[in-house]
């Protein structure tokens, strides 16, 4: 009833590699951390260049073989809208010059590739929409303080676009879950109605000698990791179960790739074979809600997944925020 | 466990370059323990002792002894 159709993805020109956070802070020894997050470099978004205007461009690649008139909805994932209103959506609605279709943002970031695919399937089989644009776009980058070298060392900027149609039937179970007790741990928390923006905010030390204010982003890098190892394995099972498989059954996981190290804790955990599970954010940083269509695609691409395969698509961060499925491609 | 034998997992996990690291090591003193270590010290608790260790709780831990115990003393020998 829901079939993911194609994947595009777009990721900004301008780069930052470990040898450029090496000249800014020299004391981190970055090639050290970067092994163990399995980072080289992050695509960042120009100043003027918002996540709407990527997605815009991941939009326009995957529409260049597809009929436009059949696109009837558009979803858009962010959390770096152009403008508290009106929805982005809207305005990629108009840039994309599609036609009597329903358009709107939800605000999730690592598990929200997910969502959107739960919420695609959901109007399709409502009958509400036939082909869904499912498009997600984060430029992280924009919330990280310029001192904070855990996330300037982490995070990258991206967008897709995916097109979801009814035909046949790909998109299996999900299940999703949410913990808001953990809302702090990955926050910014000045700029929207709770907290204005503050004009002199109070710059705070955290971790090894990183710098942040409350017009910035936080994480809190373990308790996140610690929600993981807790919540992931858990969702797995709960997905399976769902969609009736064993974990045998399934031929390759995407996780969103949040560092290499906590991937490979998770994968380990799960004692998941190394060829079964897609590993790489060596060219790309974690960009959020983008990091599991950018590996599908890639994956599809490179071969790793094939026509047939049972492949399982899990997200997780902030919110706290979770979710699963299973695609047959 | 043997308590040795996690001091060696710890030195290696963490790449500790100083190789005079007792139980009775103060942590500020290494050079290598820093915001990545945490999450290895978690991810070691997780793997080998199925026990979960709190962020606030590390970040009280002043010497290798106080990791041990924040795991529990009762699972070493």
């Amino acid at each position: 009833m829901a079939f993911i159709k194609s994947i595009e993805y777009y990721l900004p020109q301008k780069e930052l590699a470990n040898s450029d956070i090496d000249k800014i802070f020299p004391e981190l020894n970055i090639n050290k951390v970067a092994k163990k997050i399995g980072i080289e470099k992050r695509h960042i978004a120009a100043e003027d260049e918002t996540a709407s205007d990527m997605a815009f461009i991941a939009a326009e690649k995957v529409l260049k073989n597809y009929h436009k008139s059949k696109i009837d909805f558009v979803l858009f994932c962010t959390q770096s809208p152009d403008y508290h209103l009106p929805t982005s959506a809207c305005i990629l609605q108009d840039k994309l010059h599609l036609q009597n279709v329903g358009s709107l943002d939800f605000n999730l970031g690592c598990s929200g590739y997910i969502y959107g695919l739960a919420m695609a399937k959901g109007l399709i089989a409502a009958n509400i929409a036939n082909n869904v644009l499912l498009l997600t776009g984060e430029t992280y980058s924009k919330h990280i303080h310029p001192k904070d070298k855990a996330n300037l060392s982490i995070f990258g900027d991206g967008a897709s676009a995916t097109i979801v149609e009814r035909e046949f039937n790909n998109i299996g179970e999900f299940e999703l879950g949410t913990d808001g007790k953990g809302y702090e741990n990955l926050i910014v928390r000045n700029g929207a109605f709770r907290n204005i923006t503050d004009n002199n905010p109070e710059q705070i030390s955290y971790g090894s000698d990183n710098i942040y204010d409350d017009n910035h982003l936080y994480m809190n890098g373990p308790e996140i990791f610690n929600f993981t190892i807790e919540k992931v394995p858990e969702c797995i099972n709960k997905t399976l179960v769902k969609n009736n498989l064993m974990i045998e059954d399934i031929d390759y996981f995407i996780f969103h790739q949040a560092n290499k190290y906590m991937l490979n804790h998770l994968r380990m955990k799960l004692d998941i074979p190394k060829s079964k599970f897609y590993n790489d954010l060596n060219d790309t940083g974690n960009t959020v809600s983008n990091t599991i269509p950018i590996a599908l695609k890639r994956a599809i691409d490179s071969g790793d997944i094939k026509d047939g395969d049972k492949v399982m698509l899990v997200g997780f961060g902030v919110g706290l925020s979770w979710g699963a499925t299973v695609i047959v491609l | 466990m043997k308590k040795q034998e996690f001091i060696d997992l710890l030195v290696e996990e963490l790449e500790i370059e100083d190789n005079q690291i007792t139980e009775t090591t103060s942590l500020d003193s290494i050079e290598e323990w820093d915001s990545m270590a945490e999450l290895v010290v978690i991810s070691l608790a997780d793997s080998k002792f199925d026990v979960k260790l709190k962020s606030k709780e590390i970040s009280t831990f002043k010497t290798i002894h106080d990791i041990m115990d924040g795991i529990g003393l009762d699972k070493f020998e």
